[in-house]
Parts: C-alpha cells; sequence; structure tokens
C-alpha cells in the first residue's frame, strides 16, 4: 500500500468532477511542483506505524489526523521511486517515496484515481496522544523529534 | 565595487554580526546559528537597504550599480517607539544617523552595534539605545519584488514540503517567531488561502512561534467567519489558539468562548473537533460550561467521545 496524510475533506471530493480532482492536486502538490510523496506500506501494521510516526515526529502539533491508502496494484503504471530522507525518522526514511514523472495530465489522472479506488483512515488524536505516552520514554527517536507541543502532553 | 569584510565584531573584540539565515544565502558563511554566529563574505555590487523585520524600508542608499539587495532586517525587538509599538514608522536622526547609511561599512558597523553603541538612535519620537542588535541579513535578487515575507514564507514552504532539516525549520521558526505585528499579519492572510496541507501545518506552527502579536490577527480573522465559510482554515486558526501560551492569550481569554460557540454547531466535524479542543486553553468552569451543552448535540459518536474527555480534563483541572 502507499501511504500519506491528506486532509479530512479528501473523502467529500468527487473523481468525477474535475474541480474536485483540482482540490485534491492543490492540497498534496506545492504549487506546480508536480511532486508527490508517500511511504510504503507492506501490512495494516505498517500504515499504522507510519501513521503514527508521520503525526508524533514530522507534525508538530497532536491533532487528528487523515491519512490516504492506495492499493499499489492499480498505481502500477507510476513510477514510485524510494528517496530516503534523513531529516525523517528512520522507518520513515526507508519507505518514503516519489512519484516520479509526472505531468499535468498524469498527475490529473494520478489523483483522479486515487480519489477513486483510495481509502481513507483516521488516526484520531486521542490514539496518537496514547501511542506517544506509551512509546516515548523507550523510544530515542520520538524523544529526539517529537516537539514541545507533543510533550506538553505528557 | 568590491566589498570584503572582516568580521567586524570580530575585529573589535566584540560580537560578530548575527545571521539568521543560513544555507540559501551562499554568500554569507554558513556557520549554523547554534553560536548565533557568521559573517559577511560579499563580492558584489550592493545596495543596502535597511530595512525592519517587517519589511518596512527605513534607508536605503545605491551603492553601485546593483546585482544583488542585501536586506538587513531589525529585530523589533531591539527597536521599539516610546509607546512600546514594536516598530518604528518613520526614520528620523540627528545627521549621523543617516550617514551610518551612505556606506555599507557604516550600516554593518551599525548593526554589530560597533558604532552606535549606547548611544540614542532616533529622535522625535523613536528612540533607541543601541547596543547589541538582532540582525537577519539575506540575498535578494534586485529585480524580485517579493517582500522578506514572501521570501520566508517560500522557504517555509519549500522547507514543510521537502520535510527539511530541523536547523533549518530552527532557523525559520526563529526568524518568524521574531517577526511581530506584520509577520503575524502577513502570515495570518497567507494562512487563510494557503492550500497545500504540509505549508498549512508549518505555516500553523510559524504563528503560533510569534505568540502575543498573532492573537488578536488569529482572533479577529474568526471573528469574521461566518457558517458558510470555509470550514478548513477555520479549524486551522483555531487549531492555533489552542497551542499559544496561556500566558499571552490572557489578555484576549474572555473573548474566546464566544469565538468557539459560533462554531459548535458546524457541520463539518473536523471544525467542530477544533473548538471543543480548544476549549481546553479556557478556565475549567467555562469549559465545562460550554462542552457540556455541545455534548447534547453532538452527534457523532468518536467527537461526543472527545467531549467527554474534555470533560473529564476540565473537571481535573
Amino acid at each position: 500500500m502507499w501511504v500519506r496524510e491528506v486532509k479530512n475533506s479528501w473523502r467529500e471530493l468527487k473523481p468525477s468532477d474535475p474541480d474536485d480532482i483540482q482540490k485534491a492536486i492543490d492540497s498534496i502538490v506545492f504549487k506546480g511542483d508536480l511532486q508527490v510523496s508517500f511511504y510504503k506500506a507492506s501490512d495494516c501494521a505498517a500504515v499504522a506505524e507510519i501513521a503514527l510516526l508521520w503525526g508524533v515526529t514530522v507534525m508538530k502539533f497532536p491533532a487528528t489526523r487523515t491519512f490516504l491508502l492506495l492499493a499499489k496494484p492499480l498505481f502500477r503504471d507510476f513510477k514510485f521511486v524510494r528517496v530516503k530522507n534523513p531529516n525523517l525518522h528512520p522507518y520513515l526514511s526507508h519507505r518514503h517515496y516519489e512519484v516520479k514523472g509526472l505531468d499535468e495530465k498524469n498527475l490529473f489522472e494520478f489523483v483522479r484515481r486515487a480519489l477513486l479506488t483510495g481509502s481513507v483512515y483516521r488516526f484520531p488524536e486521542k490514539s496518537l496522544t496514547g501511542e506517544f505516552k506509551r512509546r516515548y520514554p523507550t523510544d530515542s527517536e520520538i524523544k529526539i523529534r517529537a516537539s514541545d507541543y507533543w510533550k506538553r502532553m505528557l | 565595487m568590491a566589498l570584503n569584510y572582516e568580521p567586524a565584531g570580530e575585529r573589535r573584540g566584540a560580537s560578530r554580526l548575527p545571521l539568521a539565515i543560513g544555507e540559501y544565502n551562499k554568500k554569507f558563511d554558513s556557520s549554523p546559528l547554534a553560536d548565533g554566529q557568521g559573517f559577511l563574505q560579499a563580492e558584489a555590487p550592493v545596495e543596502i537597504y535597511l530595512v525592519d523585520i517587517s519589511g518596512y524600508i527605513w534607508a536605503s542608499e545605491p551603492i553601485a550599480s546593483p546585482k544583488h539587495v542585501y536586506i538587513i532586517g531589525i529585530s523589533p525587538n531591539t527597536i521599539r517607539d516610546r509607546s512600546g509599538s514594536p516598530w518604528p514608522t518613520l526614520l528620523r536622526g540627528p545627521a549621523g544617523v543617516s550617514e551610518a547609511f551612505r556606506t555599507p561599512d557604516l550600516c554593518i558597523d551599525f548593526l554589530t552595534g560597533g558604532m552606535f553603541s549606547d548611544v540614542l538612535m532616533f529622535r522625535e519620537g523613536i528612540e533607541q539605545v543601541g547596543g547589541r542588535t538582532n540582525a537577519l541579513v539575506c540575498e535578494q535578487d534586485i529585480n524580485s519584488a517579493t517582500t522578506p515575507f514572501e521570501q520566508w514564507y517560500d522557504l517555509l514552504s519549500k522547507w514543510a514540503v521537502a520535510h527539511g532539516s530541523r536547523e533549518v525549520h530552527d532557523r525559520l521558526m526563529n526568524i518568524w517567531r521574531t517577526s511581530g505585528e506584520r509577520g503575524a499579519y502577513w502570515l495570518t492572510q497567507h494562512l487563510l488561502i494557503e492550500k497545500q496541507i504540509d505549508v498549512q501545518e508549518a505555516a500553523l506552527e510559524a504563528l503560533v512561534k510569534i505568540g502575543r502579536p498573532a492573537i488578536p490577527y488569529v482572533i479577529g480573522s474568526l471573528a469574521q467567519f461566518s457558517e458558510m465559510d470555509d470550514s478548513e482554515h477555520a479549524a486551522l486558526l483555531l487549531r492555533a489558539l489552542r497551542w499559544f501560551r496561556q500566558d499571552d492569550l490572557s489578555a484576549q481569554l474572555d473573548m474566546i468562548p464566544r469565538l468557539i460557540q459560533r462554531f459548535l454547531q458546524s457541520s463539518d466535524r473536523e471544525l467542530r473537533e477544533a473548538a471543543y479542543r480548544c476549549a481546553e486553553i479556557l478556565p475549567s468552569r467555562q469549559a465545562v460550561d460550554i462542552l457540556t451543552i455541545a455534548r447534547l448535540s453532538e452527534p457523532d459518536s468518536e467527537l461526543q467521545e472527545v467531549i467527554d474527555e474534555l470533560l473529564e480534563e476540565a473537571d481535573h483541572r
């Protein structure tokens, strides 16, 4: 599966509506950058781990997060390339991929298909906070990377 | 004209010019800010603009046909008029001051505190005792019409999308933290139109870092939202409100219950959650009152749980 955070409103967007597709593009792509990142998850446990580490070590504020899940077989015609990022938690860095070769046309098709076939998974703030409190004492990477706003929750 | 600056402070045995912009400023020493030091290594013809951190240009003196502009921002924390306003509105001063901007040398001296330490810098309502000045130096293409805020926002956006380094994050947040009311106003306006999710989150953090000067703009913007407006940006502002320091919020705390109540009946669950969680910043009794009423009308079971949890926390405060 391919996983990334999206806005909560993602699930209300219709793949049949070009305006909605454009809204979806604007929400995940930076000003015509034509670059989209995902994390690769082999199973549901990996999805949960990615969601947790994303919410706690990349995002500075505790909040309910929404994630888009794409089935890999449905996106085989797009080129996902692993791009490790040392600024990320090692677990995330190892699974960080970018979709290469996108132009405006196939980005539109990519997002249309993501809206059509993707599923959305919510990670409530309460669950994130609970996991953060549980993992914080023993996970040095979380300890180093969590923001002060997260540490206020301890 | 070639400029070849020695580290001014070192020359005097005093502090060197602290540079707050690093890796994207190739003409400057990119030594990390941990020790707050850096020094100019400019070789191109320059034009010096002296601006406050909000982008207000105090004075500029063309040095030669410029290829680059060095914008030198002074933290509003160190420049205040008599009323405590965080930026002067006009540069007026003794002859010696305007002379200071005639040459880059003098300008840099001014910034390093070497030239005007412990003297009155401005007259006619704008006073400044010299001394160590927090300065930001960045390079800007002469043809670019962007303000420092636009530059900083662009850098922040790029950092957010690329998940950049902690060092760059800290520098950028430090820049925004000291950008004062003008930075707060500018950033709030941009957050309200920002669509990209990672950039929204970074801008939200920058706004919270600005702290007290940002609060009136966040509250003012929230007060203008109606039920029909876009809930996404209202939720972002409520989230900002939640994370400001309690001390900074105290002056406006009595306005917040009414603001929260505006969003309790929203059809957008994300906005309702942001409103409920924002009640955390209220005194316990007020939070309980608001959340108890909200609990009665909340249709979503997950959000009912959120309210119950918040009520329990409020009871234990």
